[in-house]
């Protein structure tokens, strides 16, 4: 089935918020820190003030001083009195044209008193280490408190440490390794681009690159002491999200401009700005302990991550341990102890970026699995059939899910593997990984159905199409429920004022939140009067845990002389259950180990001194058309979806074990195990080197 | 900023008499400093519009000349290119994207002199010659004196390069290797161009390595090139060759590897691709 949104995409009629222009609107750029850490002495804006189209220049001084954030309020609108990443707003000019913006923006002088940094989670948990935050416990919403390490936003703890401590020293066998991952960003096309009009504290209009409308308005509104039922989020067409795209991004700062220059404000982001400004995924620092018997049975097991937050905390994962990074959801673990550690540091503060966590604690697991494998002297598919847990087994956070396929999805995998020859004189290698994650369905959103002429139906949903279709997914279930032709469904995005709610986009649950909610559709559109529009919503608090395992096998081949790494075949073997658009599905599965493949051997942020390095998308490298490897899917049916539909995720299961995956067969080929993404070829080639 | 498309070499050596103005050919490489404000001209000239900077032909029947705008996507579909320089084809064929290539011109190529490009060490190893027109008069530059430094050429901000000439060698073989080893679509860490005549016995008679991305320009790798001439390389020559123009290298630490892999790496693709000519 085709895409509700393909003909407007192909044919470049789809309008993003940098297309649109209001009347009167006016342009405004920031000046941003060139410094990680220091003081401000002074801000110049004389020069700026001067300069051709310019109408307003702003410093902290002049806009709200409350700050903004979803759990833990901590991000001012401006930099006030000290920057703390490189990148940071300190002034805005309002300005004609956006080139006028720009170019004043650029006239900016800005004193500075450097102050001592910090980049990486563990120089920032150093006793003595610079404080990012003076009082970070004064915040609205702060875990930390007086006399914790002072750049520690959260200490999320599951388990007893001294039980598995313990367990672990009478083991047969323990592995004890220390794994570290990269700052990478979401690599969405779309950069980020907001348009604020204030007209009255009853009147604001809000089009912003977001896919959680209902949750900006909130933050927003609290920023700024308005009443969030006031503002509205127009709809608007998304150019990419990855997770990066559900925090307020600069509408709190463009509504304050607007609100002080009384004139719609613009503002899109350069994508050197969304670089090194936005919110990308957490590096992380994890210790993975796991103890096991004579047999390989895992009999304790330990994980501790520290994760890099960068400078402000108020978009990281705001879930309760055990966070992402730290979960072992697929194997029968007795005791466990896990603990997560969100940091300050002086760099790009960070937000949610696909399966949050997930990709750097499964890079850590999965390595470490096969480290377990190794000196317990079996295969690593054995040790995982000896540790994967059945149904009606609770998994080491003592949750239960609906069934366990974790075994029929591993016998899958390795049952559809056939081996490639490597190139002649390369090294060839196979690498495992397991993957699994619930999804809750917690359906949060509505819809507006409208019977039109001609036996059409109009259905205005609130959720944004980030560009995964589904939009598409939705016409489809609602077409198969309603008996309509899907052809004579009209999916409109509509704004926050037209609709009660929706959580947006986000966790795997977009499809089984339309699942719930099509479903209440369906009632309500048997019982209505005739002609008549209904309007439904679902807010559930909670739900079912419906598990989906991933197994993948990756195989390698290694230039012994270079360290080049090839991709033979990524086999994602996922456990399904009903498969609403199987195109859609496909690209999910695809599309999320090809974001796998990069976060594991290329994309890198590196920004050890504090300064992402790369200014364009031309030098920040993604894996191109020509780099995708060759996929293998196994589809593994006959899963316990949710609702009538039975859906199940599939958004976040292929990214996240694809590092181990590779690093894995890397290891087989090689004998090299590397504990440091990215898996570059340079890696690599030291490390045979240093076999020798 | 003030655009202009003059219609002759003439007219743009005048336009190109102005303060602060820069010749654009394909523009590839201009946009994007534009775009990241590294440079700010006051004027931009337009060559596309120059009839005699086109067109690829023999000059004589051992010299090929390039019109200074010849795309990238003529040089891969030159039957003349393709017959006398594969090399050259093949390494066009490699830069970019079909877009990048339709508008991207040998003569921007040599003339913005980025090391890490993929034209500036094929055409060093071919030998070829730059010719530049200006105020004071006409010249020959060959490529081997035209790089000076980080994107500065021999050619003057009023100068222009008509065209590049390339010697046309009967026999000669050739390679090019770009080493990529994390995006196809990056820089090469490591690129070598190789050119060298064999006799009928095997005799290394000519032979030319170049080198980019592992120095401030495209080098030539003189001494490792000279290693072979006159001998049948046995492994051993090879492996000399190699360590000499990892030894000769300058490389810098870059998001594409170490100074020190690069130079490793150096070694190996020297050594690969000499044994590519040789195995013909």
């Amino acid at each position: 089935m085709s895409r509700v949104d393909a003909a407007l995409k192909a044919s470049g009629r789809s309008r993003y918020v940098a297309d649109f222009t209001l009347a009167n609107m006016a342009y405004a750029a920031v000046a941003r820190s060139e410094m990680a850490h220091a003081r401000i002495v002074s801000i110049d804006t004389s020069a700026a003030r001067g300069c051709p189209g310019v109408i307003a220049v702003f410093t902290a001084a002049d806009v709200t001083a409350t700050p903004y954030g979803r759990a833990l309020v901590d991000t001012p609108l401006l930099a006030r009195d000290k920057v703390r990443f490189v990148g940071e707003r300190v002034a805005a000019v309002v300005a004609a044209t956006r080139h006028e913006a720009e170019y004043a923006a650029a006239m900016i002088e800005v004193e500075y008193e450097p102050l001592d940094a910090v980049f990486t989670p563990s120089e920032a948990l150093a006793p003595g280490a610079p404080a990012v935050h003076e009082q970070p416990w004064a915040y609205q919403g702060a875990a930390a408190k007086e006399g914790d390490p002072i750049n520690l936003i959260h200490r999320g703890t599951h388990g007893s440490k001294e039980a598995v401590d313990a367990a672990l020293a009478s083991a047969a066998f323990v592995v004890d390794h220390h794994y570290t991952t990269q700052g990478v960003h979401q690599g969405y096309l779309e950069p980020q681009a907001c348009i604020a009009e204030y007209i009255s504290d009853e009147e604001v209009r809000i089009w912003l690159t977001t896919k959680a409308p209902y949750r900006v308005r909130e933050m927003v509104g609290k920023c700024l002491d308005i009443d969030p039922k006031k503002i509205e989020l127009e709809p608007i067409t998304l150019g990419g999200d990855f997770g990066g795209k559900g925090s307020p991004q600069d509408a709190p700062l463009c509504t304050e401009l607007s609100r002080k220059t009384g004139r719609p404000i613009k503002m899109t982001l350069r994508y050197s700005e969304d670089l090194t400004a936005a919110n990308p995924r957490h590096p992380a620092e994890i210790d993975v302990r796991i103890g096991a018997d004579e047999q390989g049975r895992i009999v304790a097991a330990s994980m501790v991550a520290n994760l890099n937050a960068g400078a402000y905390g108020a978009f990281t994962p705001s879930v309760p341990a055990p966070h992402g990074a730290v979960e072992i959801p697929s194997y029968r673990v007795p005791l466990f102890y896990s603990e997560a550690n969100r940091v300050y540091t002086n760099t790009v503060p960070r937000g949610n970026m696909r399966a949050p966590g997930a990709p750097q604690g499964t890079f850590a697991l999965e390595s470490a699995m096969d480290e377990l494998a190794l000196v317990v002297g079996i295969e690593p598919a054995e040790l995982r059939r000896r540790n994967l847990l059945v149904t009606g087994e609770a998994d080491a956070s003592h949750v239960h899910w609906i069934e366990h396929r974790g075994l029929e999805t591993l016998e899958a995998a390795l049952n559809a593997v056939v081996p490639i020859e490597p190139p002649e004189g390369w090294l060839y290698g196979r690498g495992i990984s397991v993957y699994s994650r619930p999804t809750t369905s917690m359906a949060s959103t509505s819809l507006r159905l409208t019977p039109v002429d001609d036996g059409c139906l109009r259905v205005e949903t609130p959720l944004v199409e980030t560009g995964t279709g589904s939009h598409t997914v939705l016409r489809q279930m609602l077409a198969d429920q309603l008996g309509f032709a899907p052809q004579n469904i009209e999916i409109v995005g509509v704004s926050t004022n037209d609709l009660p709610r929706d959580a947006g986009a986000g966790a795997s649950r977009v499809t089984a939140g339309f699942a719930a909610v099509v479903d209440v559709a369906a009632k309500a559109w048997m019982n209505r009067s005739r002609d008549e529009a209904i309007v439904v919503e679902v807010n559930e608090d909670s739900g079912v845990d419906v598990g989906s395992y991933t197994v993948q096998i990756a195989q390698v081949a290694v230039d012994p002389s270079t360290g080049q790494l090839k991709i033979l075949e990524l086999l994602n073997a996922v456990d399904v259950a009903a498969i609403i658009n199987p195109l859609a599905f496909q690209m999910q599965i695809d599309g999320g180990a090809t974001m796998g493949v990069g976060f594991a051997t290329l994309e890198n942020l590196d920004e050890a001194d504090g300064q992402v390095w790369a200014a364009n998308m031309g030098e920040y490298k993604l894996p191109s058309a020509r780099d995708v490897p060759r996929y293998k899917t196994v589809k593994v049916p006959g899963a316990i979806g949710l609702g009538t539909a039975n859906v199940k995720n599939i958004g976040e299961s292929t990214t996240p074990p694809v590092a181990a995956a590779i690093a894995n067969a890397v290891f087989d080929s090689t004998k090299c195990r590397i504990r440091d993404l990215p898996i570059t070829a340079e890696k690599i080639y030291q490390a045979l080197k240093g076999q020798q | 900023m003030l655009i202009s498309s003059p219609t002759s070499v003439e007219g743009a050596l005048e336009e190109l008499g102005n303060e602060n103005t820069l010749a654009v050919g394909g523009g590839t490489s201009i946009a994007l400093m534009l775009k990241n404000r590294l440079i700010e001209p006051d004027r931009l000239v337009l060559l596309n519009k120059v009839p005699t900077l086109s067109g690829i032909d023999e000059r004589t029947s051992a010299t090929v000349r390039i019109g200074a705008t010849s795309t990238l996507l003529e040089l891969m579909h030159s039957p003349l290119v393709n017959a006398a320089l594969p090399m050259l084809s093949f390494a066009s064929s490699r830069v970019g994207n079909p877009r990048v290539r339709s508008v991207a011109t040998i003569g921007g190529a040599i003339i913005h002199g980025d090391p890490r490009q993929d034209l500036p060490p094929v055409l060093l190893s071919l030998g070829a010659t730059a010719h530049i027109v200006g105020p004071s008069g006409e010249r020959d530059v060959p490529l081997s004196e035209f790089f000076l430094g980080f994107m500065e050429s021999a050619a003057g901000e009023d100068e222009l390069v008509t065209e590049v000439t390339v010697p046309r060698v009967a026999g000669q073989r050739t390679h090019y290797t770009r080493f990529t080893p994390g995006s196809e679509d990056d820089y090469p860490t490591v690129g070598v161009a190789i050119a060298m005549t064999l006799d009928s016995e095997g005799t290394v008679r000519d032979a030319r390595i170049a080198l980019g991305g592992v120095d401030s320009t495209a080098i030539l790798a003189t001494e490792a090139a000279a290693l072979l001439v006159g001998h049948r390389p046995s492994d051993e020559l090879i492996a000399a060759a190699g360590q000499s123009a990892a030894e000769g290298a300058n490389p810098s630490d870059d998001q594409r590897g170490s100074e020190s892999y690069k130079r490793a790496m150096v070694d190996v693709w020297t050594r690969r691709t000499i044994s590519a000519c040789l195995a013909g």
